[in-house]
């Protein structure tokens, strides 16, 4: 299996309300699917985002926990724990399709 | 983007961004944070990696030290400008719009504002000589140390020194300080946060459209930069500043944030030079055991002697045998001296008798400082 392209980088705890949207967007790409994973990040505080998310991603994806890690904290472990050679950074909204 | 970074063979990319809209504040905060990323933008910014909406190649990422996360927030910048600086140039993409959801919200704005305020001022401590980060998050010139070091340092100096300043002088310089002090203590922080609260108050009640509301709105976030230093310089500990064995500073290397009571800078012969106000305070990085302070003052302007020059290191007064006056420079011999952060140093003089409209002390050229070697025991006859 080859490393996706790209990695988007998730940061949950920035997610208001809309978790459940924006990884319903980001999984929904017309990329291939097996060109980019999602690497959902977050701090721990919120149970019921990390119960939502975790059926809503696919299999490149991952949900990666840190309890009480900063903003920047989760962002770099994301990066660094991502398997792409590039990683967009981004915080959690809906992307519209590329 | 796959195809756009295939063909252009950029390593990092920014994309077009929007606001979602959640309400006046989201609007008004959205509005905002895109009219500054437009700035960003630009062709010569080197501001562009926000995380909003861009990619980098994941070895440039590691390869330029990744986020600094002791610093928080600011830690993008740092990033953006460390990258910038290995000739990293992200080009715009048209593609994909990502939406991104502004909160606005009073506690959201304070705590971004805490975060990223407290980690570009802890980079300044750590980094007192740069790299200098050309982007402030600070409000207004507000320096990114405490002035309230400087301010106790004048009190006791312009307290002790009373007599000889007379006494509507020190008063008058004493209420300057207390000003100064009040605002970085518990009533100034109180008062920020009710400012932040109401002005958020007036852009619900007012919507997001009139001019007034966006006014209000970047208020509130000034306000909470401040409120988010004050915060930071009353919680952080003081942070390691230790000189060589000598060091010397010129009049204009010393950064505005560690003087008070300075005039404006100007020169003499060619050479930077600030005159000191009656009370005058000064921070330097705190020598290692023993050590003389020469403060070159060049022999312009009017003599210091009988003019009852004081000298107070970390709030206590210097004994007059050791504070040597001489002709182009006073000299400040001072024992080893406990404390973690920098050395205050704070002198007060008797103005001279002059038509200048000023109220002089006297013209500092330079700082040096100078370890002392340990003086020798004596020896047992």
């Amino acid at each position: 299996m080859t490393a996706p392209r790209f990695s988007v980088v998730l940061h949950l705890p920035d997610a208001r309300g809309i978790d459940a949207q924006s990884v319903r967007s980001w999984v929904a790409q017309d990329l291939a699917r097996e060109r980019f994973e999602v690497v959902a990040v977050t701090d721990g505080r919120d149970r019921a985002t990390e119960r939502r998310v975790p059926p809503l991603l696919g299999s490149p994806d991952s949900l990666l926990r840190f309890p009480r890690a900063t903003r920047a904290e989760l962002f770099d472990r994301g990066a660094r724990a991502a398997s792409s050679s590039s990683s967009p950074n981004r915080t959690a909204s809906r992307s519209r399709r590329s | 983007m796959d195809r756009f970074l295939s063909a252009t063979g950029a390593p990092a990319a920014f994309g077009p961004l929007a606001a979602l809209d959640a309400g006046a504040l989201s609007r008004l905060d959205g509005r905002c944070n895109l009219d500054g990323f437009a700035l960003y933008h630009a062709p010569d910014d080197w501001r562009k990696l926000n995380v909003h909406s861009c990619a980098l190649r994941r070895t440039e990422y590691l390869a330029a030290g990744g986020f600094r996360t002791h610093y928080g927030v600011f830690s993008e910048m740092l990033l953006a400008d460390a990258l910038w600086r290995r000739g990293v140039r992200p080009v715009r993409a048209d593609v994909p719009a990502v939406a991104h959801l502004f909160s606005g919200s009073p506690p959201d704005v304070k705590a971004y504002q805490r975060d990223v305020v407290a980690g570009e001022l802890r980079y300044h401590r750590e980094h007192p000589r740069g790299p200098h980060i050309g982007h402030t998050f600070v409000a207004d010139g507000d320096p990114p140390w405490g002035e309230h070091e400087l301010a106790w340092a004048a009190l006791r100096a312009l307290w002790g020194e009373r007599r000889r300043l007379g006494t509507g002088r020190a008063r008058r310089q004493a209420w300057r300080v207390l000003k100064l002090a009040a605002r970085e203590g518990r009533a100034g922080r109180l008062l920020d946060h009710l400012k932040i609260h109401l002005a958020a108050g007036a852009c619900r009640l007012i919507g997001s459209r009139p001019p007034l509301a966006r006014r209000l709105f970047l208020a509130m976030w000034a306000t909470a930069a401040r409120l988010a230093r004050k915060e930071y310089l009353a919680t952080e500990l003081p942070h390691e500043c230790r000189a060589p064995r000598a060091v010397e500073f010129t009049v204009d290397e010393l950064p505005a944030r560690d003087l008070w009571g300075f005039h404006l800078p100007e020169r003499w012969n060619g050479l930077p030079v600030r005159w000191t106000g009656p009370c005058a305070v000064v921070r330097l990085p705190r020598p290692v055991g023993p050590c003389e302070i020469a403060l070159q003052t060049n022999g312009v302007g009017w003599s210091l002697a009988g003019r009852g020059l004081a000298v107070y290191a970390d709030g206590r007064r210097v004994a007059d045998a050791d504070v040597i006056v001489e002709t182009e420079v006073v000299r400040v011999r001072l024992p080893a001296l406990e404390g973690a952060g920098p050395l205050v140093l704070a002198t007060a003089c008797a103005p001279p008798d002059c038509d200048d409209p000023r109220e002089l002390g006297f013209p500092l050229f330079a700082v040096a400082l100078r370890a002392c070697a340990a003086p020798a025991l004596p020896v047992a006859a």
